[in-house]
């Protein structure tokens, strides 16, 4: 518990029902609405998982994962990825751009609470 | 009259010209002789009368002189002039004498001193009489005159003639002086002249006849041989020409027939064979044409004005199957499929425009028929009469089935394209309402936890459920609106049935488990793989497991699921079968042919979309596959899906071209 989460996704209900559900859970969530400030916030503070929302205005999800996984720090970081689209090829891509998780959208509060807990270790 | 002359021949129209000309000359001959007759009659008489008056003279002369001399003297004169007068020959027989009143010869070459007063002539008349009665009543110089037949055997008479008496009276002496002869003799010599003449004449007409007998035909022959010729030129026989030396006009035309008919030869010879070039290079021609029409694919008809089929070419033997002379003669609405109707449009266009092109229409061929492209036009003859109809068939067989598969490829490509589209459209929706959906979800798990900590009327967790099922159900249908969408994303591969009916047990078999349903596996080994998507065909077969599941559902006795794998052959090719059988409550016999409907569902409204096997079908049917339902109401029910297998060739050259 008071783990830091990151989320990231463009919808604003996304962030609220993410932050509210997180928050009731007993962690830290920071919600940002896109790439770059989520890159920001990563600077900012250390974080312990990144949950990524893939379909974004500006940089998508894939982009934001490898610019993560790019910076040495953040080589380790938990990237759980949250999709509507979950065709082989995206999974790939996912795979690809460093994330450690592909999660379909919707996905039950209870199934992505477990998840996460398993992605953070 | 004239008509009738100007046709006779040349000769008669000679002879009648002669004649012509004979006539007033003939006539002018006759005239002359017969005045020449009558003057001679009159000089025959003036002969007498002259001699009556000489004698007459002489009498008086003699009696002047006598007046004044001796008797002795007298005498002697009267005696000279009785011998002139005795002398006196008038003719061949014509004579002088001298008669008293009384009828005594005084002077008289041969009855001298006789008396013949009472001589009477042929008819009986006493003609001396009247004469001596007569002449004493004469005036001084007035001549008399008589005739009278007399009939002298002694000349060798057997008629009487008529004589011609001319006399004088000389009273001095009482003589009647009187000069006679026969008139046929006068006239002997006119009649002799006149004959003459008519001989003459006759012969000159006989002669002249001859000779315009003979000069028509000096015209006419060479005429006539003219016409021969030329009667022979007229049948194409130029070889002849007409033999002339002469100079004249007849030679003339007869030379110029000459020259026409050297020209008319080799007129007529330059003629001949440009004709037969003409001939020789129609024939050709048409040699090749029918060369050209006979080896023509296309068939070729041709038809008199009625539609009787008068000519068809090899081709045309071919598109209807038949020979030549079972199709000539017959109407040619006998080979459309369509008949008379057929025939009947068609003459209606081609009177109407006087040809068409590319008209389909359907032949008859035997027991089949033949889509055809038509194309015909009228025939005319050389006045502009319509004769018949000139037609091309052109088998459009080929065409027309690919005619058939072109549409049919459009029309797939217009579904697939609108499936697509719809599927991009059903992806964006449901892509939307995931987030809202996503978070709604979310925060009703949030409130419910919370309320779990509180005590809240039952009232607002009955709520909360709701909305959460609300949710789901949501849920739910845009799940199955992806799926809908992801059909015509298929990724196709060499997919292993078996292994994909085991991956779906995997996932689903715990939930039937958990429902008591026992599950059978009769999977066959070495099975061909299918062409197809892993993930659909996993859908499809997850979906059946989950409706068997359902089925069963209110089963109390024993629920089984059978799932098996077999090859299947089909018209010489093979099908994977995958056969998912339940014990549930089956379907009733009324709604089986609608269980594949979209939107069509058993079950009640809050369970299901209805879209699942319609998802599957649609999947199926992308697998180039089939799905068939069987089933007991009560007892069982069994889902069948085929699927074409793989060929071992094509497995290779499909996965030559996924790598691509």
């Amino acid at each position: 518990m008071h783990k830091k989460i990151l989320v990231v996704d463009d919808d604003e209900m996304v962030r609220i029902a993410l932050e509210e559900l997180l928050l009731s859970k007993g962690y830290r969530p920071r919600v940002v609405p896109g790439g770059q400030e989520a890159l920001d916030e990563l600077r900012k503070e250390e974080f312990d998982l990144v949950i990524l929302d893939i379909i974004m205005p500006g940089m998508d999800g894939y982009e934001v994962c490898r610019r993560i996984r790019s910076e040495q720090k953040w080589s380790q970081l938990p990237v759980v990825m949250l999709t509507a689209l979950s065709s082989q090829k995206e999974r790939e891509k996912g795979e690809q751009a460093g994330g450690d998780m592909f999660l379909p959208k919707p996905i039950s509060p209870q199934k992505l609470l477990s998840l996460i807990e398993a992605a953070m270790g | 009259m004239f008509p009738f002359i100007r046709n006779r021949k040349i000769r008669t129209k000679l002879v009648f010209a002669f004649l012509v000309l004979l006539l007033p000359l003939g006539a002018t001959t006759l005239l002359a002789v017969h005045i020449f007759s009558a003057e001679m009659k009159r000089d025959a008489e003036e002969t007498l009368v002259s001699t009556v008056n000489l004698l007459y003279r002489l009498c008086s002369e003699a009696h002047r002189i006598a007046e004044h001399a001796e008797p002795a003297v007298k005498e002697s004169l009267q005696n000279s002039v009785a011998d002139t007068l005795r002398s006196m020959r008038i003719g061949k027989t014509g004579y002088a004498y001298a008669m008293n009143p009384q009828g005594m010869l005084v002077v008289h070459p041969a009855q001298e001193g006789k008396n013949v007063y009472h001589q009477v002539d042929s008819d009986g008349v006493a003609f001396i009489q009247e004469i001596c009665r007569s002449a004493v009543r004469l005036d001084e110089g007035e001549m008399g005159d008589i005739r009278y037949p007399w009939m002298n055997p002694e000349l060798g008479d057997d008629h009487p003639r008529m004589k011609l008496l001319k006399y004088r009276y000389f009273p001095p002496w009482d003589w009647i002086i009187a000069a006679g002869s026969y008139e046929s003799e006068i006239f002997l010599v006119s009649r002799r002249i006149r004959h003459l003449v008519i001989l003459i004449l006759a012969a000159t007409l006989i002669l002249l006849l001859v000779q315009t007998f003979f000069l028509g035909q000096a015209l006419t022959r060479p005429i006539h041989a003219l016409s021969t010729v030329t009667t022979r030129m007229a049948e194409g026989d130029l070889r002849h020409l007409v033999p002339t030396r002469r100079r004249d006009e007849i030679g003339d035309l007869a030379r110029s027939f000459n020259r026409m008919a050297i020209k008319l030869k080799s007129y007529t010879e330059g003629l001949e064979r440009t004709i037969q070039e003409r001939t020789s290079e129609l024939s050709e021609s048409e040699r090749k044409y029918r060369t050209f029409v006979e080896s023509s694919l296309d068939g070729i008809v041709t038809t008199d004005e009625k539609g009787y089929v008068t000519f068809v070419n090899h081709g045309m033997e071919l598109l209807l199957n038949e020979e030549r002379q079972s199709v000539v003669g017959k109407h040619i609405a006998t080979f459309y499929e369509r008949g008379i109707e057929e025939a009947r449009e068609i003459m209606a266009e081609l009177r109407n425009k006087g040809k068409f092109y590319n008209r389909e229409v359907w032949l008859i061929n035997r027991e089949r028929r033949v889509p055809i492209l038509t194309s015909a036009s009228l025939l005319y003859d050389e006045e502009g009469k319509m004769v018949g109809t000139l037609g091309a068939f052109k088998d459009i067989t080929q065409r027309k089935t690919l005619q058939l598969k072109l549409r049919q490829t459009e029309a797939q490509l217009i579904q697939t394209a609108k499936m697509r589209a719809l599927g991009e459209l059903v992806a964006g929706v449901a892509h939307s309402i995931n987030n809202p959906l996503m978070a709604s979800n979310t925060l009703l798990h949030v409130i419910q936890e919370n309320l779990k900590n509180q005590d809240v009327p039952a009232l607002h967790e009955k709520r909360l459920t709701i909305l959460m099922e609300c949710n789901r159900r949501i849920e739910g249908i845009v799940k199955h609106l992806k799926d809908f969408s992801r059909q015509s994303e298929g990724q196709f591969a060499a997919t292993d049935i078996n292994k994909t009916i085991e991956n779906a047990l995997l996932i689903s078999g715990q939930h039937l488990l958990n429902r008591n349903i026992r599950i059978q596996k009769s999977l066959a080994s070495d099975l061909p793989p299918v062409w197809g998507d892993t993930n659909q065909i996993e859908e499809v077969i997850m979906e059946l497991m989950a409706n068997a599941r359902d089925a069963m559902e209110e089963e109390s006795q024993e629920k089984t699921l059978t799932v098996s794998t077999s090859l299947h052959a089909r018209d010489g090719k093979a099908d994977v079968l995958v056969e998912i059988e339940d014990t549930g409550k089956g379907i009733p016999p009324e709604i089986r042919s609608k269980i594949f409907d979209p939107f069509f569902s058993t079950k009640d409204k809050g369970k299901g979309t209805g879209l699942g096997l319609s998802i599957c079908y649609g999947i199926v049917e992308e697998h180039r596959g089939r799905m068939e339902v069987d089933s007991e109401p009560g007892v069982r029910t069994v889902f069948r899906v085929f699927l074409p297998a793989m060929d071992p060739a094509d497995s290779v050259k499909r996965a030559g071209a996924a790598a691509d």
